[in-house]
This record gives structure tokens, C-alpha cells and sequence, in this order.
């Protein structure tokens, strides 16, 4: 067997390869086009910002924010503020009081009063969340911006 | 003007009646006996005909809206309460979707264990395992729109799992629940899936399904074994490298009609009649059960407070397990391998991403493994005896771990001994 001779490009041969090329460059913009147009294109800091009440309305201890689902931690004049979402599979944890540790209800993670995993199957730590005051002293917290544990707690 | 000539092997039914377009004119006697094939198939098709009925009647009342007093959880109460005969249609639409998954599990079982899956049925296989997936999709994306707090949590669990897949997974968990979080916009997102995406790609693959059986000579028969029905170059019995798309690959245009009057009965009352009775049978189980057994709803859903212990539905409990497991050394790798500030890969990698991935990659590729066909059905046949004990294996550990998540896993997802 000997190749064929390579043959010149026919007037047919072009418009085909043409058009099979239109056609699928039509289809791949047909589906980029698609595919922004089901990506939600709501700005993350707008839904993550919450403002809470004053520092005096939350108890020494823990107390849960179910609209921010996150959790406040008060010692005397100090605040922190974790996320209450399990990092595991986003289940919402529940603080158990007498062991001092979070718990998650879905598939078992336990976590410390820090966040720090003490059992898996989470792998992550419960974010610790960038908490300020608002101009009228209210407690403001970022749901989507984490901050070193070291930076966790805030003086009022 | 007639120009139809009917003969003995093709009756003028052969040319009028639309039900031929969908089965051939003669059936093996063989095929008919109910072990043959357990009339699984058939079983499915019937609930899907069940379930799509049922879902058009709760269409006319179901409102995909997270409003409290008029919205989704609002109009399951109606059905409860108010709707003449509204209990009986939800619940029968919730237990044909139940009984579909296990009949269709069943039915890739039966295949497999009868070496059905193997030339010329390879395509059938792949577009076989295609619906299996839309059927689960179906079952998942059905679960939210109760809204109540299993339907919500379940879908927090199984989004954040999508969100688990390497590179695309944040996109793909964005465009599902059209945010960050489970929404209005995702109750819309699903609903639109549930009743419309999802049912069109499952018709045009059903149909696709069942005009395959036809072509590839219909039901897998013993008979097929050591007959060269591919002449191919490459030798007797192999299978043709390329070209094997949706062309008959049979000797004869249409085999069963040449079928002897021995070995096979007409279709047309044999196979009609069976069917009716199946069809039959399955509405009245569903409905039965539908009597007894309501359909479960929960309080509303609420985004503050995750119940204990959530579970999914039954389907998906193996999966709840698998993602529920510490992965030791392998749960602390990151993603990219090289980068060791990038994200953790958790268990919902490894057991909600990966394991489910490589299992399914596996049943697509079976019927590409081995060149010669061995054993057309027939159960459990010698020859391939080592896929078969494989695939049982799988198939019970599966079941092990949705009777561990369905009946050992109390409050916190801790190992407990209900009885």
C-alpha cells in the first residue's frame, strides 16, 4: 500500500470542512453562553455580611445566630465569632455544653469550643469569622472572610 | 391503492398496528418465561409510566416557591389535607419513584449476572447505565421539593459533595443551587430539572433503550453463543473495531421474524398480553402501598437547625456512609497535590467523589474488558464466573452500607443498636 498522493482541497471538500468548523464553534459559543447564563451572578459579600445586635445582647458562653448561622462566644468583654457550618458536608453544628465541643449532627464531626477538628469526618477547622462594629456598635460580622485564630477574638 | 402483501410471516398486523413498530412480530418461547428475565424491564417501564402520571396531577398543584403559607411545603399540606385523593397520588408517585430505583438496580444486576451486557449489547449497556444516572438525579433532585427539613438537608449534603469535585466542583455547586446556599433559587433550579430537563433526556435515552433491545436481535438468548453473527476480519465471534454504532448487527434485518414456529410465539397476544399484566400488577402494588404507607413529610425546612440525624433517602444512605468515614493520611492531602495551602481533600473527595466515580467508570467499562463473548443468557455463566462473584461483592457491600446508614446510625451519625 502506498499513501495516495495528497490531494488540493476541493471547492467541496472546503465548504464542508468550513461548515462542520461554523457548526461547532456556533455550538461551543452556544454553550459558553449557557453555561453563564446558569452561573448565579450574585456578589458573595453582599449575602455574607450580617449585622447583629449590641455586644451586651449575647450572654457569656455561646450563643447561636440562626439568620448568620454562626456562633458567638463571649468572656467578659471579649467576642469571637465560628462559623456554624460543618467544613465536613455543611450541616449545622450544635454546640454541646457540658463536653465543650461542637457537634455535628450528619455524620459525626466534633470540633473544639476553637474550632479545632477532634474528630473526623471533617478535615477542616470551623472558620473562625472577622467580626467589627458597625458605626451605631452593633457586632458585624464577615460570613465569608476567615481570620487567623490568633485574630480571633475582638475587645469591647 | 393497497400495496401491502401480507404473507404467513408477515400479517397485515405487521404493516397496521403501531404497537410493531415497537416490538417484533415473533418472540422466542425462550424469553417469555418469567426467570428469564424477571420481567424487570418491564417492571421499570411500568412505574416510570406511573410516576410520570402521577407527577402531572401533582403538577397542577405544586407551587416551587419557599414561601411558608403558599408555597412548596404549603402545597404538600393541601395534598394531604384538602386535595380529593391528593395523599394517594403523592404517595404513589414517592413509592413508584422508590420501587424504580430498586427495580432498576435489579435490572443492571439481572443483565450482568446474564452476560446481557456483551456484543452486540455493549451500546444498550452504556445507554442502560445513562438512565440509571437520570433515575438517581430524578430521586435527588425530587427530594427537595417538599421543602421540608430532610428535603433541605439532604440537598445541603449532596451540594456540598458536587462542590467536593476537583476543579469544576465550585461552579458545578454555584449553578446547582444558583447561589451559595440552599435557596428560592435553587427550589426553581431543581423543579425545572425535576419536571422538565431531566424527563426529556430520560425519554429520548428510554427510547433509544428499548428500539436498541429490537435491534440487537432482542432479548439476549443462549442460542447467540458460538454463532457467528459479526463477520468481522479480525476472526470468527469478534467483535467489529469500529462502526459499532446504531446499526443492526445481526445477519438478518429484523432475526426474530425468522424466527421458527417451534421456538417463538407471535407477539401480538404472547407479549401484550404479559406486558398489560405487568403494568397491571405494578399499579396495584404502588397503589397498595400508596393505602398503607403515606408519604413522609417533615416540618418545614429551616436553614438554622439541622435535625438529627439527617439522613438521605435509602439510595443514597451508602453514599452518606462512605462520605461519613475518616480517610486517615488521605483526608489531609491537598488539592492541587503540589500546592499545601490549597483546600483539603476530605472524605467527600475520596468517598463522595472518587469511590462512586471508579465504581461507575467500571460498569461502563465491563462489556469492553474481555474481546469474545462468553456465556449470552445465561445466569451465572462458567466462564465468566470471576466478574459475577465481583460484581455480587460490590453489589452487597453496597447493600451493607445502606442497611448500616438506614438502621444503625442514631442521633450524630454514631453506630447504634436499635433493637
Amino acid at each position: 500500500m502506498t499513501d495516495p498522493a495528497p490531494q488540493p482541497l476541493s471547492r467541496r471538500g472546503f465548504l464542508q470542512a468550513a461548515a462542520v468548523g461554523l457548526a461547532a464553534v456556533a455550538t461551543g459559543l452556544a454553550a459558553f453562553m449557557a453555561a453563564r447564563f446558569i452561573t448565579p451572578a450574585l456578589p458573595h459579600a453582599q449575602l455574607s455580611d450580617f449585622t447583629l445586635d449590641l455586644p451586651a445582647a449575647y450572654p457569656e458562653g455561646q450563643s447561636f445566630v440562626p439568620t448568620a448561622r454562626i456562633f458567638i462566644e463571649r468572656r467578659g468583654n471579649r467576642f469571637r465569632c465560628l462559623s456554624a457550618e460543618c467544613t465536613h458536608l455543611g450541616c449545622i453544628v450544635a454546640w454541646n455544653a457540658p463536653r465543650r465541643e461542637f457537634d455535628c449532627p450528619c455524620h459525626g464531626s466534633v470540633f473544639t469550643a476553637d474550632g479545632a477538628v477532634l474528630k473526623g469526618p471533617a478535615a477542616r477547622p470551623l472558620p473562625v469569622l472577622r467580626l467589627t462594629r458597625d458605626a451605631g456598635g452593633r457586632l458585624l460580622v464577615q460570613r465569608r472572610t476567615s481570620v487567623a485564630p490568633d485574630q480571633a477574638w475582638i475587645t469591647i | 391503492m393497497n400495496t401491502i402483501t401480507p404473507t404467513p410471516d408477515r400479517p397485515r398486523s405487521a404493516y397496521r398496528n403501531f404497537y410493531h413498530h415497537l416490538h417484533p412480530l415473533r418472540i422466542r418461547r425462550d424469553s417469555l418465561r418469567p426467570a428469564a428475565t424477571f420481567g424487570l424491564g418491564l417492571i421499570a417501564v411500568s412505574l416510570v409510566i406511573i410516576i410520570v402520571l402521577t407527577g402531572l396531577l401533582l403538577m397542577f398543584h405544586y407551587v416551587p416557591s419557599t414561601d411558608p403559607t403558599a408555597g412548596a411545603y404549603a402545597s404538600m399540606q393541601d395534598l394531604r389535607w384538602i386535595v380529593p385523593f391528593g395523599r394517594l397520588v403523592r404517595a404513589m408517585h414517592r413509592w413508584a419513584a422508590h420501587f424504580l430505583v430498586l427495580v432498576v438496580v435489579l435490572h443492571l444486576a439481572s443483565v450482568f449476572l446474564r452476560g446481557a451486557f456483551q456484543v452486540p449489547r455493549r451500546t444498550n449497556w452504556l445507554c442502560g447505565l445513562g438512565l440509571l444516572l437520570l433515575v438517581l438525579a430524578e430521586s435527588f433532585t425530587g427530594y427537595l421539593l417538599p421543602w421540608d427539613q430532610l428535603a433541605y438537608w439532604a440537598t445541603v449534603v449532596a451540594s456540598n459533595i458536587a462542590g467536593a469535585v476537583p476543579l469544576l466542583g465550585g461552579w458545578l455547586r454555584q449553578v446547582l443551587l444558583g447561589g451559595s446556599d440552599v435557596s428560592q433559587v435553587t427550589l426553581v433550579r431543581f423543579y425545572a430539572l425535576h419536571v422538565f430537563a431531566l424527563p426529556l433526556l430520560m425519554f429520548i435515552l428510554l427510547a433509544i433503550h428499548l428500539w436498541r433491545v429490537r435491534i440487537d436481535g432482542g432479548l439476549a438468548h443462549r442460542s447467540e453463543n458460538g454463532v457467528s453473527v459479526y463477520p468481522s476480519p479480525l476472526g470468527e465471534g469478534a467483535a467489529p473495531a469500529a462502526g459499532e454504532g446504531l446499526r443492526p448487527r445481526t445477519p438478518e434485518p429484523h432475526p426474530p421474524t425468522r424466527l421458527s414456529e417451534d421456538s417463538s410465539l407471535p407477539t401480538w397476544p404472547h407479549l401484550v398480553l404479559r406486558e398489560a399484566a405487568i403494568f397491571l400488577a405494578c399499579l396495584a402494588v404502588v397503589a397498595a402501598a400508596a393505602l398503607f404507607f403515606d408519604a413522609p413529610l417533615g416540618e418545614p425546612a429551616n436553614p438554622a437547625h439541622a435535625p438529627e440525624p439527617a439522613k438521605a433517602a435509602w439510595y443514597f444512605l451508602g453514599l452518606q456512609e462512605l462520605v461519613s468515614y475518616d480517610y486517615g493520611p488521605l483526608s489531609r492531602l491537598h488539592w492541587p497535590p503540589w500546592n499545601s495551602a490549597g483546600p483539603v481533600l476530605g472524605p467527600e473527595f475520596w468517598g463522595g467523589v472518587l469511590l462512586p466515580f471508579l465504581l461507575f467508570t467500571a460498569l461502563c467499562a465491563v462489556p469492553y474488558l474481555r474481546a469474545k463473548p462468553c456465556g449470552i443468557g445465561i445466569y451465572f455463566a462458567l466462564g465468566r464466573r470471576w466478574s459475577c462473584i465481583i460484581f455480587l461483592a460490590a453489589l452487597l457491600t453496597i447493600a451493607a452500607l445502606t442497611f448500616v446508614g438506614y438502621f444503625l446510625r442514631g442521633p450524630n451519625w454514631i453506630l447504634t443498636w436499635t433493637w
